[in-house]
C-alpha cells in the first residue's frame, strides 16, 4: 500500500507543471535597435480617415517593434496624437476619425455608415509640435509622396510632418540623422492615390525610382543595417473603389422612363431596377454615358445626391469620382512598374523585399486566421479601416506579420508573430 | 439505493471530459479502469452490462455497482507564429456509472441487469479571450445510456447477451464572434440541443478452457437528431437583426464498437486481459446545423469531422493478494480517430498512453470497495485546423488523471459460484 501513495504523489507533482513551454525566441543576426520606419499613411498609422491615437499605437512598425522587444531592446518612439478623435487636415479644414455609426439620408432613412465621430475639441491639440518628444522611430509621413522626400517644403507643406519633424531640414536628411541599424520602407501608394484621388500630376515609375534612389543611398551606406523595402498594393482592388456598386442606380418604371427619353439617341437604357450610373466621359458623345461594370466609383462619391438630386442619373457624375477603364490599366501598370523597380532596388542596395502586394491579392479569396476571414469588403472584410484605404488595426497586424517573417528568414531569427485576432477589431455600436 | 437515485445522481453529476479517443470516455467501471479499461473478457461483476452483455451470465453475484470517477484534464495549446500558450479552464469532472444485475435463482442460466453510464462526453472550456475563440470557445457534450440488459448462459461454456439502449444527448456549443462591440468586447453565439437515441448492445464469451475466456462485444452507433435546439447570439445592436436568436436543428451521431478480449488465469488468483477496441468513428464525418431563421449573414452551417475509425489497445492484469484483497493495474494505447487537418479545439485529439493502478478491498461477501487510478499522455501534436477555413495553426498537449472509487453490494445471500469462475484446476 505505502508504494501507492509514492506513485500518486509523484505523478501529481509532475500534474503541476505546464505541459507547453514557448518557442525559444531569438533575433538572430538582426541588427533591431535603433529602428525606423519609412513611409506614408498606413506607416504613420493613419487610419479611419484621421492619424489617430489608437490606430498609431496598432501601427504596423508599432506591432513590429513590439515583437522585436521580445528578442530585445527596440529604440522606436511615435509621435502619437494627443486625443482619440485624432485628426485629418483635408481642403483646409479639421476632421475627427471615422467611426461607426447611424447617419441618416436625404431621404431621412438611417443606415450603419461610417461617420466622423464628435470628439472633445481636442482636435486642434494634436497639431501642436511634438518634436522635442524624439527622437522618433515611425517616420511614417501621412500622404507622403516620394517627390517629398527631398524637398525642404514638406515641412511647411505637410501638418503632419511638421508635428514631429526636425524644423527645415528635408526628410531624407532626417531620416539619415537617425543613423538606423535597422529600417522598413513602404513608398509608393500615395504618388499612385495622389494622381487618382487628387488629380495630381501622375509620377512615372522612373520618377518613383529617381525619388526614392537618394533616401536608399544614404541608409544603406552603413552597409551593417538591415533594410526591408515591401511592394505595394493594387490600389484598385482597396474597398475605396469597390463598395458603390456600378449600377447602384436603383429606378422605378417612371423615373426609367423619363431618362430614356431624356437620353434618347445617346444609346443609354435604362429600366425598373439597377442601372447603371450616367458619368461625365468627355470622349463619350455629348459628353456622357453609363459606367461599364468594371469601371469604379470612389467611395467619397455624394450619396444624397444620388437619392435626391439624380446624380448619376439626369446629371452625370464628375469625372473624379470615376476610375475609368483607360485609368484602371493606367494605375495597374503602374502598381506593377513601381514594384519592378522595388524588387532591383532591393537586388542592388541589398535590401530584402516584403511582398506585402501578396498578402493583399490574397484579400481577394479571403485570408483566414484562427476563425477569422479578411477580405477587401468595408467594415466586414476586417482589413481595412473605415476609410476604406488604410489598414485597420488587425490589417496592420497581418502586414506587421509579413515583414516580421522575412526578418526571420532572412536574418535566422525567431521573433514571434503578432496574434493577429488579440489585436482589436472594427467597433459596431 | 434504488436505481432511480442513480439517474438523478447522473443528470447531476455527469460532466465527462475529451480525455478518451475522441469523446469517448474511458470510466465506466473502477475495476477495469484499474486494468487499462479491460473487460470484455473478464466477467467481475454487474459492470459486464456494459463491458460485455455476454459476460453477465457468467457473474457470480447480483449486485449493485456504483462507479464515481473524478477527472482532472489538462490541455494546452501554443499558438503557431505567436508563440502564446492557452490553457483550458479544467476543472474536475466527474463521470458515474451504475449497474444492477438480478437473478434470484442460481440454478438457472439467464441474468438480468440495467446499466446507466456516459459513454461518450466531452466538456472543455478555452475562455473567451484566447486565440481560437473564434472556432471555439467552450463546448459541452453528454450523452447518458440506459441499458437494459438479459444474457444467457449456454452449458457453462458460452454466455450471450444484449441489451436495449435508451439514451439522452445533449450537445452545447459557443463561439466567439469576431464582431466587435462599442464596449471593447466581442460578440459571441451558443447552440444548444438535446435529443433522444436509440441502439443496442451486445455480446458473446466462450469460455475455452478453464484459464481461457474470449469475448466479444458490439455496441450500436447511436443518432441523435435534435430539432428544438437554440441558438442565441449576443451581437452589436446594429446586427441585431442579421444574428437573430431562433431555433435550430442539428444531429449528431457517436459511433458504434466493436471490442474484442481475452482473459488468460495461469492460476486462480491471477488474471490477465488483452482487450482491442475498434471505434467506427468514421460515422461521425460533419456535423450540420440548420438555423431556423436565416439571414445574408447566418447561413446554415456543415461543419466537416473527417474522422477516421480509431483503435484503442489495452492490457491490464490483477492478482489477489488474499481474501479481502485484489490489486490491479493496467495500461492502454489510444490511436486517435482525428485526421490532420481536422485536429480542433473542441476535440483536439492525439494518440494517448496510459497507465492505470488499482484495487478492491473486500469486506466479506456482500460489500467491496474498488479504487482506480489512471494517469493519461498525450502525445503533443502540431496541427493547422483547415476545417471550415478556420486555419488555426498550433501545438497541442493534453495530460489527465482519472480517479475512480467504487461501491459494490451484493445483494443475493448465499450463491454458490459458478464454478467455471475460478477455475482451482486445469
Amino acid at each position: 500500500m505505502r508504494y501507492w501513495y509514492v506513485i500518486i504523489a509523484m505523478l501529481l507533482t509532475g500534474c503541476g507543471k505546464d505541459l507547453l513551454e514557448p518557442e525559444p525566441v531569438d533575433r538572430g543576426t538582426l541588427p533591431i535597435s535603433p529602428y525606423v520606419a519609412i513611409g506614408g499613411s498606413e506607416t504613420a498609422g493613419f487610419a479611419d480617415g484621421a492619424l489617430h491615437l489608437e490606430a498609431q499605437q496598432y501601427s504596423y512598425p508599432s506591432l513590429i517593434a513590439q515583437q522585436l522587444n521580445l528578442v530585445g531592446n527596440v529604440s522606436f518612439l511615435q509621435p502619437l496624437t494627443v486625443d482619440t478623435g485624432g485628426y485629418a487636415y483635408i481642403n483646409g479644414l479639421l476632421y475627427s476619425k471615422l467611426e461607426l455609426g447611424y447617419s441618416t439620408d436625404c431621404n431621412g432613412v438611417e443606415s450603419l455608415a461610417p461617420v466622423r465621430g464628435n470628439v472633445d475639441g481636442g482636435t486642434l491639440d494634436n497639431l501642436g509640435s511634438v518634436s522635442q518628444a524624439g527622437p522618433y522611430g515611425n517616420w511614417g509621413v501621412p500622404f507622403l509622396k516620394t517627390s517629398e522626400i527631398n524637398e525642404a517644403s514638406l515641412s511647411s507643406n505637410s501638418t503632419y510632418y511638421r508635428r514631429f519633424g526636425a524644423g527645415s531640414t528635408t526628410f531624407l536628411q532626417a531620416v539619415s540623422n537617425r543613423s538606423p541599424t535597422l529600417f522598413t520602407i513602404w513608398l509608393g501608394m500615395q504618388d499612385i492615390m495622389g494622381n487618382i484621388i487628387s488629380n495630381e500630376p501622375e509620377v512615372a515609375p522612373i520618377q518613383f525610382f529617381n525619388n526614392i534612389t537618394p533616401l536608399l543611398d544614404s541608409l544603406t551606406a552603413d552597409t551593417t543595417a538591415a533594410g526591408f523595402i515591401a511592394t505595394i498594393p493594387d490600389v484598385t482592388t482597396f474597398p475605396f473603389f469597390n463598395t458603390i456598386p456600378y449600377n447602384a442606380l436603383t429606378l422605378e418604371q417612371p423615373l426609367a422612363d423619363a431618362l430614356n427619353q431624356a437620353y434618347a439617341g445617346t444609346g443609354m437604357t435604362f429600366q425598373a431596377g439597377p442601372n447603371a450610373f450616367v458619368i461625365e466621359d468627355p470622349n463619350a458623345p455629348g459628353g456622357k454615358r453609363q459606367i461599364k461594370p468594371t469601371e469604379k466609383l470612389l467611395l467619397i462619391l455624394p450619396l444624397d445626391s444620388v437619392k435626391c438630386l439624380f446624380l448619376g442619373s439626369l446629371t452625370p457624375i464628375s469625372a473624379r469620382y470615376v476610375v475609368d477603364e483607360a485609368e484602371l490599366l493606367l494605375i495597374r501598370n503602374q502598381v506593377d512598374n513601381y514594384n519592378l523597380f522595388i524588387w532591383n532596388m532591393a537586388q542592388d542596395k541589398g535590401l530584402a523585399v516584403v511582398d506585402v502586394n501578396a498578402l493583399y491579392k490574397q484579400l481577394a479569396s479571403g485570408v483566414f486566421v484562427n476563425g477569422a476571414e479578411f477580405n477587401n469588403e468595408l467594415v466586414n472584410g476586417g482589413f481595412f479601416s473605415l476609410d476604406g484605404i488604410n489598414p485597420s488595426k488587425r490589417g496592420a497586424a497581418l502586414i506587421a506579420n509579413e515583414f516580421i517573417k522575412v526578418m526571420n528568414d532572412k536574418y535566422r531569427a525567431t521573433i514571434p508573430l503578432v496574434s493577429v485576432v488579440k489585436t482589436p477589431g472594427i467597433k459596431f455600436p | 439505493m434504488g436505481i432511480r437515485c442513480v439517474v438523478y445522481a447522473l443528470l447531476l453529476l455527469c460532466a465527462p471530459s475529451a480525455m478518451a479517443g475522441g469523446f469517448q470516455v474511458t470510466a465506466q467501471g473502477v475495476k477495469q479502469t484499474g486494468m487499462g479499461g479491460t473487460g470484455v473478457a473478464n466477467p467481475l461483476d454487474a459492470t459486464s452490462i456494459y463491458f460485455n452483455p455476454g459476460a453477465l451470465s457468467f457473474t457470480r453475484k447480483n449486485g449493485l455497482s456504483l462507479n464515481a470517477f473524478m477527472l482532472l484534464p489538462k490541455l494546452q495549446f501554443r499558438e503557431e507564429g505567436s508563440n502564446n500558450i492557452y490553457k483550458i479552464n479544467a476543472g474536475a469532472a466527474f463521470p458515474f456509472a451504475g449497474y444492477w444485475s438480478w437473478n434470484t435463482n442460481p440454478k438457472q442460466h439467464w441474468k438480468l441487469g440495467i446499466g446507466v453510464y456516459t459513454p461518450y462526453g466531452s466538456s472543455v472550456n478555452w475562455g473567451s479571450t484566447w486565440a481560437g475563440r473564434y472556432v471555439l470557445n467552450s463546448t459541452n457534450l453528454r450523452t447518458i445510456h440506459i441499458q437494459p440488459t438479459f444474457s444467457y448462459n449456454i452449458g457453462d461454456r458460452v454466455g450471450i447477451g444484449a441489451g436495449f439502449v435508451y439514451s439522452r444527448g445533449s450537445i452545447e456549443l459557443s463561439r466567439v464572434l469576431p464582431l466587435t462591440l462599442n464596449t471593447g468586447e466581442e460578440g459571441s453565439v451558443n447552440l444548444a440541443g438535446k435529443a433522444n437515441g436509440y441502439g443496442f448492445s451486445a455480446g458473446i464469451l466462450v469460455h475455452i478452457t478453464p484459464k481461457l475466456n474470449v469475448g466479444a462485444s458490439y455496441k450500436s452507433s447511436i443518432k441523435y437528431g435534435a430539432d428544438n435546439g437554440t441558438a442565441k447570439f449576443i451581437v452589436p445592436n446594429a446586427l441585431v437583426d442579421s444574428f437573430p436568436n431562433t431555433s435550430i436543428s442539428t444531429t449528431l451521431q457517436i459511433p458504434w464498437s466493436l471490442d474484442m478480449g481475452l482473459t488468460y488465469r495461469p492460476e486462480p488468483k491471477l488474471a490477465i486481459s488483452l482487450d482491442v477496441n475498434y471505434v467506427g468513428w468514421k460515422v461521425y464525418d460533419k456535423v450540420d446545423i440548420d438555423f431556423k431563421q436565416n439571414t445574408s449573414v447566418l447561413p446554415d452551417i456543415s461543419l466537416p469531422r473527417n474522422y477516421k475509425n480509431g483503435m484503442t489497445f489495452r492490457l491490464g492484469a490483477s492478482y489477489d493478494i488474499d481474501s479481502a484483497f485484489t490489486i490491479r493495474f493496467g495500461t492502454y494505447l489510444d490511436l486517435n480517430p482525428v485526421s490532420s487537418g481536422f485536429v480542433s479545439p473542441e476535440t483536439p485529439d492525439a494518440d494517448r498512453f496510459a497507465v492505470s493502478l488499482g484495487g478492491t478491498l473486500h469486506s466479506g461477501d456482500r460489500f467491496a470497495l474498488d479504487v482506480s487510478f489512471t494517469y493519461l499522455e498525450g502525445v503533443k501534436r502540431t496541427e493547422r485546423q483547415v476545417e471550415n477555413y478556420a486555419n488555426l495553426g498550433g501545438t497541442y498537449k493534453g495530460r489527465a488523471i482519472t480517479i475512480g472509487v467504487a461501491l459494490n453490494f451484493n445483494i443475493s445471500k448465499k450463491q454458490k459460484p459458478i464454478v467455471i469462475e475460478n477455475p482451482t484446476a486445469p
